[in-house]
């Protein structure tokens, strides 16, 4: 003999049914407001050819230099000091090998987002070279999804900060710059942060503004989703159950619940 | 046993988590309010989509599910543990519609990271955010560092109600005062104090640092909240070593600290006894841990040659160890850089200082200092009763806010969430392994996600297999639970499961 269900449960089994029908197409508009977002990404910004200085980029080895070999990385550290600059890096690379680049010349270049962080002598600015601030721009604007920031504390001296007009940030990709400087891994000027100190730099694009275009089906989705909230509000204030401020409640809750 | 719940008992759940929503979608209106000024227009939508659908939820549940029946300890143990799941994933709603998520659950593990005021993320593209999503992921370190609770126990004068099994729900149980209510309104008014103390320092200090006015306000508000709630979110990638600045510095390390004291010391210091920072069992803890700690990362990243300069090792080894100790999880290097450029033993204090973490009662997570000097004052009394003569009787005291005499309840109860602690620290780390990352990475993170603190080694990225994603979110939520919450909803769904129909 089958369970039969209980009587209350039986009861309320449509109005559950109707519940969960409401939440799954409030969750299917949500869904389907993202994926009809417009989706205009940046023009990428050519950074021209690989340099000759790449392969001795790449030859670079991440050893980590402990206390006892010291004396002879200071030595090699003086050397690299005095070669010529190391060519194009990212900051991908320095940073998985910061020892290997300090005190190294290197050539870098990205977009400056959030703020110039103006002081005696120059400004600290943060540039981005990954995905966003090279290629695609600002994520707001398109869906190629390319995983989080990356990029490097350049300390830019006072003569070249004419350069950066517009830093990046939600609605434009700020300038995108090129400098050429030298990698601190501690930098004793900074409390010990890694930071690229510019000697040198130029400007390779202005801003330009990113998603314009307004995400309609969203606009959409979201008139519809207040109303239907309204319409909760004022069934639950019709019937007693939900007080509303600066509303008298029709009817008070029974005694028996 | 396990007593089947029955209609009522579902509908006592339902109605106060329509109040939690509720709450949480009055919440979301402060970032749509900055978003109208701002003319933001997809950002209003999107928050728009997630007040509609966060408020109308709450609306229903509170609607059809009114009832006039007393909590009990069952019900609000359950009532907690589904709101911190139900509210972050309505919080993740306008998250999602940023755009700057892979996916949903990507989303839903950043609003649960806000909310447990852990600083994890799976965020894309921060360095380009809105302000007013920005504004949204650092209030939910603010809500959730007080406790979600709180927003509907503040609201509540239904005296009758027995609300604070919310509250201690939550991973508290330091009543300051004798109403719970009182209690609710006492944390906030710290909070709310230190929100203006503490903003209006960040912004000060934001405009020399070579901020301009309003950034600056962005700034400080942001970064007040991530710092005071021990969250440790930061408006952009490089976190805290975005701003080159001492004096931010100085400010964020006041405010750490601050946030990882419990909310009864703030009530002690406010009645002016300074002696409760000397004579209290948690800040003598504390004080030892930090010191122990400190010394290792110290002596790691001298002994790795990371830093040979005082001021190095200060702004970027002390203040790392800090932000992990009290939870907050602010980076002041990159991520990346814990693992090639700062050896091995100075990573290895980082974790113990995060698995350690602050005070209970507080916004901080980890083992918490109180359980951590319960323990250890329990050796020592068995070290005593060990030397003792037989007919010694040996009795070892603990002062919180007054001093108790040591019982072994509470003993078995620091070690029993102790070893949960360390167990769910070890899961994490085999997830991690599991998914191809070292083991000292898994650890790291798989420590940083239970103890809330959200200092990353790179292993958490947005291409994290979900199974892990997953594990880390879980992870979150016990931590910040403290188990025990947890434990009673799956006491629930089992007894709602096993009986017959």
């Amino acid at each position: 003999m089958k369970p039969r269900p209980r009587p209350w449960l039986r009861s309320h089994l449509v109005e559950l049914a109707l519940f969960l029908v409401v939440v799954l197409v409030a969750s299917a508009g949500i869904v389907w407001a993202r994926w009809a977002a417009p989706d205009e990404p940046l023009e990428r910004i050519a950074i021209g050819a690989a340099q000759p200085d790449d392969a001795r980029i790449r030859a670079i080895t991440c050893e980590r230099t402990l206390p006892d070999a010291v004396d002879a990385a200071e030595e090699e550290a003086e050397e690299e000091a005095a070669a010529p600059p190391l060519g194009r890096v990212q900051s991908s690379e320095v940073l998985a090998c910061p020892d290997a680049f300090d005190q190294v010349v290197v050539d870098y270049v990205g977009e400056v987002v959030g703020d110039v962080l103006r002081r005696d002598g120059g400004a600290w600015l943060l540039v981005n070279d990954d995905a966003y601030a090279l290629e695609s721009g600002p994520l707001a604007a398109h869906d190629a999804h390319d995983g989080a920031n990356q990029g490097l504390a350049v300390w830019l001296p006072t003569e070249f900060l004419d350069l950066v007009d517009e830093p990046g940030n939600a609605s434009r990709r700020g300038d995108v710059i090129e400098v050429v400087g030298r990698i601190h891994r501690a930098d004793p000027l900074d409390g010990g942060g890694l930071t690229l100190r510019a000697s040198s730099a130029e400007l390779v694009r202005d801003a330009e503004p990113a998603g314009a275009a307004i995400n309609r089906p969203q606009a959409l989705v979201a008139v519809l989703m207040t109303l239907a909230a309204f319409a909760v509000v004022a069934w639950g204030h019709r019937n007693g159950r939900l007080s509303v401020p600066g509303l008298r409640t029709r009817r008070r809750l029974s005694k028996r619940r | 046993m396990l007593f089947r719940p029955d209609r009522d008992d579902l509908r006592i759940i339902g109605y106060y988590i329509g109040k939690v929503l509720v709450g949480l979608a009055a919440v979301m209106a402060v970032p749509l309010v900055v978003a109208v000024l701002q003319g933001a227009l997809d950002d209003v939508t999107a928050l728009v989509c997630g007040i509609s659908a966060t408020a109308g939820l709450g609306a229903f549940l509170h609607a059809r599910l009114v009832t006039t029946k007393s909590l009990d300890w069952s019900h609000g143990m359950v009532i907690v543990a589904l709101s911190w799941l139900v509210g972050s994933a309505m919080v993740a709603i306008p998250l999602y519609l940023s755009g700057h998520f892979g996916s949903w659950l990507d989303a839903w593990f950043d609003a649960m990271s806000g909310l447990t005021t852990s600083g994890l993320s799976l965020l894309q593209d921060l360095d380009h955010l809105s302000v007013p999503m920005n504004l949204l992921r650092h209030l939910t370190h603010f809500v959730g560092g007080q406790g979600i609770m709180l927003v509907v126990l503040t609201v509540m004068a239904s005296s009758g109600a027995r609300v604070s099994t919310l509250y201690v729900g939550e991973g508290r149980d330091d009543r300051i005062v004798p109403s719970i209510v009182a209690t609710s309104k006492f944390i906030w008014l710290v909070a709310t104090t230190w929100l203006v103390a503490g903003t209006a320092a960040l912004w000060a200090t934001g405009l020399v640092a070579g901020l301009s006015p309003g950034r600056a306000l962005f700034h400080g508000v942001n970064i007040f909240m991530a710092a005071f709630d021990t969250g440790g979110f930061a408006p952009y990638s490089t976190s805290m070593a975005y701003y080159h600045s001492v004096s931010m510095e100085v400010v964020v390390l006041v405010l750490m600290v601050a946030g990882t004291l419990s909310f009864g010391m703030h009530w002690e210091l406010w009645r002016g006894r300074a002696r409760q920072l000397v004579d209290n069992i948690e800040m003598r803890s504390l004080g030892v841990t930090a010191l122990v700690t400190g010394g290792i990362v110290v002596f790691g990243l001298v002994r790795a040659g990371t830093f040979d300069t005082t001021t190095a090792l200060w702004r970027k080894g002390v203040m790392t160890l800090v932000s992990a100790h009290t939870g907050t999880g602010f980076a002041f290097n990159a991520s990346t850089l814990y693992v090639t450029d700062w050896g091995l033993i100075a990573p290895a204090g980082i974790v113990i200082a995060m698995a350690l973490g602050g005070m209970a009662s507080s916004t901080a997570g980890g083992i918490k200092a109180m359980r951590v000097g319960t323990a250890a004052t329990s050796i020592l009394r068995d070290v005593r009763r060990a030397v003792q003569p037989d007919a010694a009787v040996v009795v070892a005291s603990t002062t919180g806010r007054s001093r108790r005499v040591l019982e072994d309840d509470a003993v078995r109860s620091a070690v029993t969430v102790t070893v949960l602690y360390l167990l769910t620290f070890l899961v994490g780390a085999v997830a991690g392994v599991l998914a191809d990352f070292s083991l000292d990475q898994a650890l790291f993170e798989s420590t940083s996600a239970t103890a809330n603190v959200g200092l990353s080694s790179g292993v958490l990225a947005w291409s994290n297999p979900v199974p892990l994603k997953l594990v880390y979110l879980v992870q979150m939520w016990l931590g910040r639970l403290e188990f025990m919450t947890a434990f009673a909803l799956v006491g629930f769904v089992y007894a709602a499961a096993r009986a017959k129909v």
